[in-house]
């Protein structure tokens, strides 16, 4: 599992954790029944408090991409498939986009307003 | 992975001849000699001699079927550690000394049992049995020339995979100034691995047992041995790789032992597709024939990374592609510990940097 967060982003670093846990469920790097690295694990590597990491993966938990349980930790559910049948269509989606000179916030928001 | 050559099958079929048939066998024969002489030997004989005589008993019938017991259950758990995992196309040498191994056992074991077993023929009492030196020593020269037959019986195949360290470089990522990074994953020993282990557990378990209930007071040197695999065998089933600003972290998943290369000892990080028997003889914590040392836990995919010592480090994991991208980039922004260093950083494009840029 690859996590990246950039501290000067706008983005805040607990959604940045969880958008990386995301991402590497959609490229089908994390599949159901993988075990996400400890939050403590995570804080330290990346130098961030332990209860960012924490509200990174109760979000993915109340999402339902991850099961928390006590002694075993997050583990991945098996309500990643959708993200990772949807993969290859996001990548073509944004590569268009990017041809077309659509800013991500944009695409974002399009692909928002089509979903209501 | 490419398909066997057919320099890889007939060491395959050699193997065969040499490690399992031959084996099998010689152990044949030996049981068949000892059921024969089953009736003329005491009921009792000697299975063990100190300096002075014969000082461990057992039942006649024992011997015969320790002896295919052991011979039947070595050639069976080496034929599926060397030929399971060999079937897509890959073998080295430590195959070949595998094979060389069990024929040079086998006969030692069929010599050494089957003479010592013999010489008790028309006995009253096994105390009065002659000396097993010269049955010991028979037998293990006898090993010793079946195994160098055995060797030389085999053909010199080494495939490309398990030529040597030769690891596919990767690209870096790209990381913005300031981002910080991890990659975690964990890495867990294969089926046939477990297996082997599990099976070698149970059969010194069963020793012990055997040795304790023939009266010999070296059972507690067996269960020592027994207890001593079963740990290692547990710091050995899985490990946690990662990879973050710290560099290669491999750990234990009872926490010990645990290997770490900080990023200033990074040469190069790349993959490799690793053969465990055939690189490696076996699976664990491991170094191979080449002088590649590592954590190795199944066939395929693996971390390898080449220290500015010139020593090299391997771990099978999955994905191990993200993580060697990952070390190059966090090795290259940071910078070496060792300036004066042998081996200094290879950027994978090869390309010349100045130090004004």
């Amino acid at each position: 599992m690859l996590i990246r967060v950039d501290p000067a982003s706008d983005v805040p670093i607990f959604a940045q954790v969880a958008a990386s846990v995301r991402a590497d469920a959609a490229s089908g790097r994390l599949r159901p029944g993988d075990r996400l690295p400890s939050a403590r694990e995570v804080a330290s590597s990346l130098e961030v408090n332990l209860h960012t990491v924490l509200r990174a993966y109760q979000d993915l938990r109340d999402e339902g991409l991850v099961d928390m349980r006590r002694g075993r930790g997050a583990v991945v559910t098996d309500a990643v498939a959708p993200l990772a049948q949807l993969h290859d269509d996001v990548v073509a989606l944004v590569e268009r986009a990017r041809a077309l000179g659509l800013s991500p916030d944009t695409l974002a928001a399009l692909v928002k307003e089509t979903f209501r | 992975m490419t398909a066997a050559t057919p320099d890889v099958h007939t060491a395959r079929r050699r193997y065969v001849v040499v490690g399992v048939v031959l084996p099998i066998v010689i152990t044949l024969i030996a049981v068949v000699l000892m059921l024969v002489w089953l009736p003329e030997v005491p009921a009792t004989v000697a299975t063990h001699w100190s300096g002075d005589g014969p000082d461990g008993f057992a039942p006649a019938w024992a011997v015969p079927l320790i002896a295919a017991a052991l011979g039947a259950g070595l050639t069976a758990l080496l034929a599926v550690m060397v030929l399971v995992p060999s079937r897509d196309g890959a073998w080295g040498a430590t195959s070949r000394l595998l094979g060389a191994v069990m024929l040079g056992t086998s006969v030692l074991l069929a010599v050494t049992l089957t003479w010592s077993f013999g010489m008790q023929r028309g006995l009253a009492d096994p105390h009065d049995a002659p000396n097993v030196l010269v049955p010991l020593a028979v037998g293990a020269g006898a090993g010793l020339l079946a195994g160098v037959a055995g060797w030389f019986a085999q053909p010199n195949v080494v495939t490309s995979g398990a030529s040597g360290p030769a690891a596919q470089a990767v690209g870096a990522v790209s990381l913005a100034p300031g981002e910080r990074v991890v990659w975690a994953r964990t890495t867990t020993m294969s089926g046939v691995a477990m297996l082997a282990v599990t099976a070698g557990i149970i059969a010194l378990a069963l020793g012990t047992i055997v040795l304790s209930a023939t009266g010999s007071d070296s059972w507690w040197i067996m269960l020592g041995a027994t207890l001593m695999v079963l740990v290692l065998a547990c710091a050995t089933f899985a490990f946690r790789v990662r990879v973050d600003r710290a560099g290669l972290t491999v750990r234990s998943s009872i926490g010990v032992p645990r290997f770490r290369i900080p990023l200033g000892e990074i040469a190069q990080a790349g993959v490799t597709t690793v053969q465990p028997t055939a690189e490696f003889g076996g699976w664990g914590i491991r170094i191979g024939l080449d002088g590649r040392f590592g954590v190795v836990l199944h066939a395929g995919e693996a971390l390898q990374v080449a220290r500015r010592s010139g020593r090299v480090f391997v771990v099978t994991v999955d994905d191990a592609a993200t993580a060697a991208a990952l070390l190059e980039a966090l090795a290259e922004r940071t910078p070496a510990e060792y300036p004066a260093a042998s081996h200094p950083r290879v950027p994978p494009g090869g390309g010349d940097h100045g130090i004004l840029g």
